[in-house]
């Protein structure tokens, strides 16, 4: 069987409407890693959030297909101390060995005119049930969402015996 | 005589002693010997033994004890017990003897150690006051001043008198074994006199065993002759080692044992290796596994493709619409297929033909001064090709963006196409998409009721099917700037069971795990004809 290790560190967010944020719950699907950052109050006038959280996985396979993917949420954290979502996004991991940078799109489910009006004075946004719609794109044309900023991730990608199995993974091979 | 130590490198098991006691006076003379004719020399007996190392000679009182079987006794006893009725059925009781032993079963089992603390073994041996030394040092502690005056500071700060100072009498724990003598010739009527039994037996020896072949024997073995007073009489006893030698044969067979031992020691050095990494592969083969689900015989080549549609920009930032969403439909050449393997496995991940992302509003953006609509709408593909040709045909896949109003009237706004990679990858692609142009009827048209125009046929986005049938020049374009923006990471697979593959790395790697397995079945069939002869041997 062959193996994959990941390692890296998620950056940060940017383009957010507000910026103390904190990041929850991402997910590899073909694992059973998750974790949470911290929430991380930036400087006034920057837009960027910090996280700099670690990542370090290591799995062994045996066929190409579920790629390991990464799964995002996004919380805002106000003065209040309330929780409030503000995104989620998924990324695949890439099969190229080597570091990527990748930025990571985040989105967040808009509901009807109520909803919009409760989010507004009570910052309750509506939240998915179902956590699969995030990386499943069969049954996303019933969603309507709004589109949000992106997150960044640093990731190192060290693979090992795919070639003795056939698997071209860079062109070099 | 005081005590002697001695040291050994053969084991303590092959020690023998041989001890020989001769009585030179009597004290008392009992009554029955005065009345009898006998002269009193008679009575001076000499006598001799060998013992052996935490050997057990019963005396005569000891026999009786033991005799007496009770079931409730410790293990030893019940072993004495069992010797001495051993000893009664050969009519050989060595319990007539004169010299005898007695192992105690604290003396024989038990390890004994003298506990002295540690700080009073330290004081007594090195005479110095440590309370006062740790203050010294304290108080001692290196100015900057004092760093340059002082060259040698050592003789301050180190002690002289190290603390590791091994004792190994002191330290280390011992065996214990004594050697008793018993008197026999204390008859009934005396008995009053030496009313208490243990008069009777008196140690003539101690030995005290401590690991690394230290022996200590009290009193030690010499040619002087020892006294022992005793209310019956006065006694010399003599000591000395009867040990057997190392005769010539048995060290010339320890020297072949030890040049053997070096002469197969590079070859033992080879089979630990050689089973070292065996036993590494077995353990990582465990851990991780050696299955891998290898491309199906009919097919040659694989193509997985892992990525997202991230972002659908629109450069003008003024264009109004409420939401927008992104369509793709994937088409196969005539040898391509998809795969459906991983679709039964799993329920998660579907892979499609083609599917419709979710509506998402799109907000102006800053950094790129563009609206942007956030998709991250997963795209996974596995597909699988019969043809391995240079020039065969690869699949591609369609993008149409559509704008959706406030009254919910879907609109049209782009085609784009996309050609997979060639060559595994992993990059973010841009589309650039377009769609043909509206005439002023059909745009009021559009403008009132909505619609747009449309493609029959999806492969007009590339080279059109059709190619000839069609007149171009009557369709016009416009670029309205939606471009779709696709992170993806492409693999590829070949199949390595094809007899294409023959060279390839996944075939060697078969090659070399058969012959391993063939190598282990030789052994094992070596090792069983290897038993097979030896039995036949021995009949």
């Amino acid at each position: 069987m062959a193996e994959l290790h990941i390692v890296g560190t998620l950056i940060g967010a940017s383009q957010f409407p507000a910026s103390e944020l904190c990041c929850e719950d991402w997910k590899l699907l073909e694992g059973f890693e998750s974790a949470q950052t911290q929430v991380d109050i930036p400087a006034e006038d920057s837009n960027i959030t910090l996280w700099d959280h670690p990542i370090d996985v290591h799995y062994s396979t045996n066929s190409i297909e579920g790629w390991p993917k990464m799964q995002f949420q996004v919380y805002h954290q106000d003065s209040f101390g309330r929780n409030e979502l503000y995104g989620y996004g998924v990324c695949y991991v890439p099969t190229i060995p080597g570091t990527h940078e990748i930025d990571c799109v985040t989105w967040r489910p808009v509901g009807s005119f109520t909803d919009q009006l409760w989010s507004f004075f009570l910052n309750a946004t509506p939240q998915l049930k179902n956590l699969d719609i995030i990386h499943n794109p069969t049954d996303r044309y019933q969603l309507t969402t709004e589109s949000m900023g992106k997150i960044h991730l640093e990731i190192t990608v060290i693979c090992r015996n795919f070639q003795n199995y056939g698997v071209c993974l860079s062109t070099k091979q | 005589m005081p005590i002697k130590y001695y040291r050994t490198f053969d084991q303590i098991e092959n020690l023998k002693l041989k001890i020989t006691v001769e009585k030179v006076s009597t004290k008392h003379t009992s009554i029955l010997n005065v009345f009898s004719d006998e002269p009193n020399e008679v009575k001076l007996k000499s006598s001799s033994m060998e013992v052996e190392w935490q050997e057990k000679v019963f005396s005569p009182p000891e026999v009786i004890k033991y005799l007496n079987y009770d079931s409730s006794n410790s293990e030893l006893n019940q072993q004495y017990h069992k010797k001495v009725e051993s000893l009664g059925s050969k009519k050989q009781s060595k319990a007539k003897k004169i010299v005898s032993e007695i192992a105690d079963v604290d003396n024989h089992h038990k390890f004994k150690k003298k506990e002295v603390p540690l700080h009073e073994r330290l004081r007594s041996s090195c005479k110095i006051d440590l309370k006062k030394k740790v203050e010294e040092l304290k108080f001692q502690t290196p100015t900057k001043n004092n760093y340059k005056n002082d060259t040698r500071l050592d003789e301050k700060y180190v002690s002289k008198y190290p603390i590791h100072n091994k004792q190994p009498l002191l330290d280390n724990s011992f065996i214990e074994f004594n050697l008793m003598i018993y008197f026999p010739e204390i008859q009934v009527g005396q008995k009053d006199l030496f009313s208490e039994e243990q008069e009777q037996e008196v140690r003539l020896c101690q030995i005290k065993y401590y690991p690394a072949g230290l022996i200590s024997i009290n009193p030690g073995i010499c040619s002087e002759i020892n006294k022992l007073e005793h209310y019956s009489g006065s006694y010399t006893f003599k000591m000395a080692i009867c040990s057997e030698n190392l005769t010539t044969f048995d060290e010339q067979k320890e020297w072949e044992i030890y040049e053997e031992f070096f002469k197969r020691y590079p070859m033992m050095k080879k089979v630990f290796l050689r089973n070292f990494f065996l036993r590494k592969n077995l353990i990582s083969s465990k851990i991780i596994g050696n299955e891998f689900n290898y491309l199906a015989e009919k097919y040659l080549k694989k193509i997985n493709l892992f990525g997202e549609i991230e972002l659908v920009k629109i450069l003008d930032p003024e264009f109004e619409c409420e939401h927008l969403y992104v369509r793709y439909s994937l088409e196969l050449p005539e040898e391509w297929e998809i795969q459906n393997e991983y679709v039964a496995n799993s329920k998660e991940c579907k892979i499609t033909n083609t599917a419709i992302s979710q509506r998402c509003k799109p907000l102006y953006n800053e950094l790129s001064g563009c609206l942007e609509a956030n998709f991250g709408f997963p795209l996974e593909l596995s597909l699988v090709s019969k043809t391995n040709a240079v020039g065969s045909q690869y699949p591609k896949i369609y993008f149409q963006v559509y704008s959706v109003d406030s009254w919910d009237r879907h609109v049209l706004q782009g085609y784009g196409f996309l050609d997979l990679p060639k060559s595994p990858s992993s990059e973010t692609i841009t589309v650039r998409t377009w769609r043909p142009n509206n005439t002023p009827a059909e745009e009021l048209r559009s403008y009132f009721v909505g619609g747009s125009k449309e493609f029959n046929d999806l492969s007009f986005i590339d080279i059109p099917r059709e190619f000839e049938t069609y007149n171009f020049d009557i369709v016009a374009y416009t670029n309205l700037g939606f471009i779709a923006i696709l992170a993806l990471t492409f693999t590829k697979c070949k199949n390595t069971n094809a007899f294409t593959g023959i060279f390839g790395n996944g075939q060697l790697r078969a090659i070399s795990d058969a012959l391993q397995r063939a190598r282990s079945r030789l052994e094992i069939l070596r090792s069983q004809k290897m038993q097979e002869k030896e039995q036949e041997n021995k009949i």
